[in-house]
């Protein structure tokens, strides 16, 4: 690929300087989460009337690590004799049969799964949770079982009454569980948390409240509708009742505290949201590149996020579907591979009080049998299914010639993705190309996943002309009225997650 | 210093909308000094199509004047006050600034004064309000219908709630989120303006919030709705300060002719979005007389994508790169004057016995006004002579209820014949309507009239019990009359209509303009094949009478008549001048009460207009006759079958046949989600078998993964390149079309299709797996189980077989019946008796609508007796289901009550919707 000219970045026009760091942001979180392990004592022992709790929480917020607590917490409780752990999609439960296993032992942690997806449960979940694939073979003995929300509800719909023939009532005497545990909760819709609810007495949700919201085939008939909708997300739909206790974790452990400003775009209405890394705190480590690469490279290495224009590029077959801009990527993706790169950070203790260590991670770093790979480099993210594909091919091509593993470079769907980490995340602006604002383009949920995935750099790439559009393409609406969710309209919100990116032109042949 | 024309706030909107326009930036009013009215005149374009019906206007003023209702404006403030969390006011004031800044500067004043002084909150009309950034010049102002003052909770200052009245229509009960998306804008623009007015008192601040006054029901009584305004107020401060700079960058000489001044600026054409603005037929006549043929492809507003794939088409050269077919047969047809054929046979139901054939002329003063109707039925010797009704009273009950009893009676006929063809398992029965604003227009009559029916019941249930029967909000109630056995049919069969708005392949009500949307591409701007008259006049060109595109279309524009429910602004002006009277034309008459004030001419203009749509749906029928029936048009029969068999159950044991599809609960809307997602599934299947070019659209969308193009590249053996990244070697795909036949591979006559209880199994289509050949990537040998007749070169679609079916075979093609909607309904064992003798096991499939809404009504009473409802509650509780029935002596709208007046000049559509 041949460039013209030089890259230059322009800074933000918004940037977070402000909130705290290190300990003092990590302290919000360990605060909400005592309070709500409080209320679920309180509810067990039955001296608070509370029927559900909901920690909401930004991406990278360390939910899981949160919602690991709650069950330990709750197991350990008297008046509790066993608890379901559930989410929308099997890739979320193997790795939390894995971690709630890890804590609490493998013969107290059963992972229930489909017989045609036994296969794909990977080895550290197999290692720490007994795995089976029917309900006979749920032990009596497991203080926790973990299903996907499907699995739990199978049988017609009458799952919940089947496992409590097979396991009887827990200790509160009438549900097969005392606590039903939600992880993404709000990912699921409401139609299939309704098959579940009656798990046990008490429902405690956790999920991110700024993201995918739940799938939906077909059109949804009921968007807008003031009354129940069975696609909403299910905690949207939970009065501000008294017997419920929600609350927000302030702070994010994941981006760099560059990324903050974007951050906050995807939650406007919450009081505060601090970033426990500090400025300097990570770093992409470059060697010995040069040109447009490595101007590029290196401002997606100081944190900040950032939007590159690509102009001079064939055209593409469709808005969303743009070969030319994945090559472009592909292309500085090798030119990143073929050079020495490292990702460096500094390691916090478990309070966010940074240690003396830092972590540096290089490509193509080999590793024993066995060992954590841990979250990838670099992940390519697209959208539509033909994009996806095509950013499969590239990221087999990279591999094959730089000989990368998944611990390096991985492509996903967006959807697919969401409660995923890696290193750097490089996408395809949704706007690129785009001739008007629309549904699929204005999905911030969709961005927001994109956006809030990486610790050190967010690449975005994009056809020129995101600022004619975002100014002269007819206003829509947002959230349609009647349904939960900020009232912000689409162009006004592209410009505010827009603002937070440094931003560089690059001119190609 | 002349007065600067700011354009109020639809001004808000139109910039907003035509944002991508160097012309419309460029001849804004602040630039030419003109009104763009006026303008669209000096260049010798009067434009017309922005005109607003005098019905139309007579509507939204009778609307704003209930909205004035100290009644009405009572519950419009409290409910915005208590909507935004602020405390109940002591009293609620109204005060009317007739327009007038200065006036509108006292009252807000006073306004304060009251509420900081008294914690009342007040509610003032038809303020004037400086246009934000022209305080201090001479422009015009913006004009707010309402707005709210409240005190703030901590009483130290109050809010400045800023509002408007805008009479939009509910469609199925909803108004749609792009209306209110501009109301809410104009509502922006105002409070802008109001936050930067230097008159405003110290201690009021605009509230983030605003406030529409919408039409809760058919009588045009007000309901607020509330919004916050932060991205609106940066939408509109983003054009306002755009049309600043415009007007100062670039001024408009006025020694230079205008038409020349007009001329010189670019136009971003669009016919779908452009006609809401006054420039539009001048931009359309620059582009018909382009010397550039490729301008065409903007003049049938054809995207700006897909333009240098299309060159090929009009430049002569014939090459055509990737754009969706139907684009290419929309661009073919109208450089040919010749409609291009879909190729796909017929699945629908019109024109078959047990159809019911309606045609309507809508008021435009009334969201359910109906002037007259006209009803044929189809039987086995075929239609039948129509059935003219004229109605003298559009909007009242009494019409609403004969619509009904007509179509009702038309309907009972229907089904008795049917059960004489075949008493255990009739035929579905079916309306057949022109457009879908008539079964729009149908469907809401029929949810007033049952949402009036089962109040009805629940006050029945009160005076059993000995309580007052009082609406919603704690009114004193009206008894209404009950519901008979042959309404109910029509009103019902709706209603199923209105559930099944989710499930695509339903068709209670079928639309003969999608129906012959779906065989024919016509050519022109693709938004005028919204007209059914239009596109049966392309369906009848041949190559023999081609047509002229552009005539063709000023010809369609041009007629007094419509084919569909909503009338010409000048045939309903016409109308509604017969209707009501002219003030002159009441002088004359003796008694200027009378209604019609003038009959004969009413009849027969409504006579005229019924005439004219029913020609041209009998017109659209006879065209389908010529073509021939699909081989899934069983398929599509049996589907419907299905779900009128729970119809027909529902409705004879009145088991929730009176819920719309925004009155179903819960646990039946849980069902409905399986139901709704087996129809979609099911629905791009069957359309992807049987519509060659919808097949092809798919084929070159490049997010789909299902379907592809394929080239024949060899037969012996049969190899294939084909165009996907995703559909390759070990994928299995079936034929789905070949342009050597020209139709779909399922209209073969060797292609079998069996109804299974689950699902449709198709026979003797080509399916088989695909496998790789080395070297040559995306070229793949294909051996299917039955081998097509394909030759080389031939381009071909295909399917992954996957998205069909799990089944391993390559005979057959099996896909999914889709699951009918049975949540709530009898059994096919349930008689009239089963609930009386056994409630329990009954309650949840045949309940009669007389239980349950007694049940209810009781439920009620103990909620009002605990003081949770309207008005003892704070804050006031809304009704969720929203029935259309009115307080006893409820100020109702009546549009026709006033002599009919002609809209002032200014105004276009633009202001009121």
């Amino acid at each position: 690929m041949k460039t013209i000219g030089t890259v230059e970045f322009t800074p933000p026009a918004v940037a977070a300087s402000d909130g705290a760091h290190h300990a003092r942001a990590a302290a919000g979180n360990t605060a909400v989460t005592n309070e709500a392990a409080g209320m679920l004592r309180d509810a067990l022992s039955g001296t608070a009337h509370i029927r559900r709790i909901l920690l909401k929480a930004a991406a990278g917020a360390g939910k899981s690590y949160v919602l690991r607590q709650l069950v330990a917490d709750a197991v350990a409780h008297p008046r509790c004799a066993r608890v379901v752990v559930t989410a929308f999609t099997n890739r979320q439960v193997h790795p939390l049969a894995a971690r709630i296993g890890n804590v609490l032992g493998r013969d107290r942690v059963c992972l229930f799964v489909a017989e045609d997806r036994y296969a794909d449960v990977p080895v550290e979940a197999h290692a720490n949770a007994t795995v089976v694939t029917g309900m006979s073979g749920i032990p009596h003995a497991a203080d926790v079982v973990i299903a996907t929300t499907d699995k739990l509800s199978g049988w017609g719909g009458s799952g919940i009454k089947k496992l409590l023939d097979h396991l009887g009532p827990a200790r509160n005497g009438q549900s097969p569980f005392d606590v039903l545990f939600v992880d993404e909760a709000w990912q699921l819709p409401h139609h299939k948390f309704d098959k579940i609810e009656a798990a046990a007495p008490i429902t405690v949700g956790v999920g991110d409240v700024g993201q995918l919201p739940p799938f939906e085939t077909g059109a949804n008939p009921w968007r807008g509708d003031p009354g129940y909708n069975p696609y909403r997300a299910w905690p949207t739909s939970i009065a501000d009742d008294n017997t419920t206790w929600s609350e927000e974790l302030p702070a994010v452990w994941r981006p760099a505290a560059g990324h903050l400003g974007l951050w906050r775009t995807f939650y406007p209405e919450w009081a505060a949201l601090d970033c426990v890394a500090a400025p300097a705190d990570r770093a992409l480590a470059l060697n010995g590149m040069r040109g447009a690469p490595a101007a590029i490279w290196r401002q997606v290495g100081t944190a900040v996020p950032t939007l590159l224009e690509v102009e001079g590029l064939p055209p593409a077959e469709a808005a969303d579907v743009d070969l030319p801009l994945m090559e472009t990527v592909e292309w500085l993706l090798d030119r990143l591979f073929t050079r020495t790169f490292a990702l460096e950070q500094r390691v916090y203790d478990a309070a966010g009080t940074p240690t003396r260590k830092t972590l540096t991670r290089r490509p193509a770093t080999k590793r024993r049998s066995g060992d954590d790979p841990g979250d990838p480099l670099v992940a390519i993210l697209a959208t539509r299914n033909q994009a996806v594909d095509d950013a499969e091919t590239v990221v087999g091509r990279l591999r094959d010639k730089h000989g990368l593993t998944e611990a390096d470079i991985v492509s996903s769907t967006v959807d697919s993705y969401q409660g995923q980490t890696n290193g750097v995340t490089v996408a395809v602006h949704p706007l690129s190309g785009a001739a008007a604002l629309d549904e699929f383009n204005s999905a911030f949920g969709r961005l927001a996943v994109t956006c809030t995935r990486a610790t050190h750099g967010l690449l975005m790439v994009t056809r020129p002309g995101l600022d004619q559009l975002l100014g002269e393409a007819p206003a829509r609406p947002g959230t349609p009225y009647g349904e939960p969710g900020n009232r912000h309209l689409p162009r006004q919100t592209h410009q505010r997650i827009l603002a937070t990116f440094a931003r560089g032109r690059l001119s190609v042949q | 210093m002349a007065t600067k024309v700011m354009g109020g706030g639809s001004s808000a909107v139109a910039a907003s909308s035509h944002a991508a326009c160097e012309r419309f930036r460029g001849t804004d009013p602040l630039v030419t000094g003109l009104t763009r009215r006026k303008l669209a005149r000096a260049v010798g374009f009067a434009d017309d199509s922005g005109r607003i019906p005098e019905a139309r206007w007579m509507r939204a003023m009778t609307f704003e004047r209930l909205v004035r209702d100290v009644r009405f404006a009572s519950k419009v403030a409290t409910t915005t006050v208590g909507a935004l969390g602020l405390s109940r006011p002591s009293e609620v004031v109204t005060v009317n600034a007739h327009v007038d800044a200065g006036t509108t500067a006292r009252l807000l004043q006073e306004a304060h004064a009251r509420a900081v002084g008294g914690r009342a909150a007040t509610l003032v009309h038809q303020l004037a309000v400086p246009f934000v950034g022209y305080e201090e010049t001479d422009a015009t102002p913006v004009l707010p219908d309402f707005a709210v003052v409240a005190p703030t909770v901590d009483g130290a200052g109050s809010w400045l709630v800023m509002g408007d009245a805008k009479d939009y229509e509910r469609v199925r009960s909803k108004i749609d989120d792009g209306r209110l998306l501009k109301g809410f804008l104009q509502v922006a623009l105002g409070a802008e303006s109001a936050a930067a007015w230097t008159r405003l008192p110290d201690t009021m601040s605009v509230h983030d919030y605003g406030v529409l006054a919408v039409p809760r029901n058919a009588f045009l009584q007000p309901e607020a709705l509330i919004e916050r305004l932060d991205d609106h107020r940066a939408e509109v401060r983003m054009r306002v300060a755009e049309r600043r700079s415009e007007a100062d960058a670039r001024p408009y000489d006025r020694a230079r002719p205008l038409p020349q001044f007009v001329a010189h600026l670019d136009a971003t054409f669009d016919p779908a979005s452009c006609t809401t603005c006054n420039l539009f037929s001048y931009c359309r006549g620059e582009l018909r007389h382009s010397a550039d043929p490729t301008d065409l492809l903007v003049e049938i507003g054809v995207p700006l994508d897909q333009r240098p794939q299309l060159m090929g088409l009009i430049d002569g050269t014939g090459v055509v790169g990737q754009a969706p077919a139907s684009t290419v047969a929309n661009v073919t047809a109208s450089r040919d004057g010749v409609a291009c054929s879909t190729h796909q046979r017929r699945v629908d139901q019109a024109g078959v016995p047990g159809t019911v054939n309606v045609v309507l002329a809508k008021s435009d003063a009334a969201a359910l006004g109906v002037h007259g109707m006209a009803l044929q039925r189809v039987t086995a010797e075929g239609r039948e002579p129509w059935q003219f009704t004229v109605f003298d009273d559009p909007q009242s009950v009494a019409t609403r209820r004969s619509v009904m009893r007509l179509v009702g009676r038309q309907l009972t006929t229907a089904m008795t014949e049917q059960r004489k063809q075949n008493a255990d398992e009739p035929s579905p029965i079916h309306l057949v309507v022109p457009d879908k604003p008539t079964a729009d227009v149908l469907v809401s009559i029929a949810d007033n009239l049952a949402g009036v029916e089962l109040s009805r019941l629940r006050w029945q249930q009160d005076k059993r019990m000995g309580r007052e029967a009082l609406t919603f909000d704690g009114e004193p109630a009206q008894m209404p009359k009950a519901l008979s056995e042959s309404d109910r049919t029509a009103v019902s069969l709706l209603l199923e209509e209105d559930r099944a708005r989710a499930l695509t392949i339903r068709c209670p009500v079928v639309d003969v303009r999608a129906v012959l949307a779906r065989h024919v591409t016509a050519g022109g701007p693709a938004v005028s094949s919204y007209r059914l008259d239009y596109l049966l006049g392309w369906a009848q060109s041949t190559d023999a009478k081609p047509l002229d595109h552009r005539r063709f279309a000023d010809d369609i524009e041009a007629s007094e008549q419509t084919p569909g429910a909503r009338l010409t602004s000048r045939r309903s002006d016409d109308i509604h001048r017969a209707l009501a009277g002219t003030r002159s034309s009441r002088r004359r008459s003796k008694d200027g009460s009378e209604r019609p004030v003038d009959p004969q001419v009413y009849a027969d203009l409504v006579i005229d207009e019924l005439e004219y749509k029913c020609s041209v749906l009998e017109g659209a029928l006879d065209a389908l006759e010529g073509v021939p029936d699909s081989a899934l048009r069983e398929v599509h029969r049996a589907i419907e079958g299905d779900a009128q068999a729970v119809w027909r159950r529902r409705l004879a044991l009145h088991a929730s046949d009176l819920v719309r599809f925004g009155r179903t609960y819960r646990t039946w809307r849980n069902s409905l989600v399986r139901t709704i997602e087996s129809d979609a599934t099911c629905r791009a299947q069957l359309l992807a078998l049987a519509n060659p070019q919808a097949a092809e659209d798919l084929a070159a969308d490049a997010g789909n993964r299902h379907v592809a193009f394929a080239t024949v590249v060899d037969t012996h053996p049969l190899i294939l390149d084909v165009e996907s990244r995703r559909i390759g070697d070990g994928n299995r795909v079936v034929l789905l079309h070949s342009d050597n036949s020209g139709v779909a591979c399922i209209e073969a006559d060797t292609v079998t299709c069996k109804a299974q209880k689950g699902s449709f199994k198709l026979g003797g289509l080509s399916l088989g797996p695909l496998a790789a050949r080395k070297g040559t990537p995306r070229r793949f040998v294909w051996s299917p189980g039955t081998p097509p007749s394909l030759e080389v070169g031939d381009r071909v679609v295909v399917a992954d077989v996957t998205w069909f079916t799990k089944n391993k075979g390559n005979n057959f093609l099996n896909f999914d019946r889709p699951t009918p909607d049975t949540y709530s309904a009898p059994n096919p064992t349930c008689t009239a008796q089963s609930y009386a003798e056994d409630p329990v096991r009954h309650r949840w499939c045949c309940r009669p609508h007389e239980v349950a809404e007694a049940e209810w009504s009781d439920e009620l009473a103990a909620r009002r007796d605990r003081g949770e409802l309207n008005p003892q509650t704070w804050p006031p509780v809304r009704d969720g289901d929203a029935f259309e029935v009115a307080a006893k002596d409820a100020p109702v709208g009546d549009v026709a009550a006033p002599p009919s007046q002609a809209p002032p000049d200014g105004l276009t559509m633009d202001d009121l919707d």
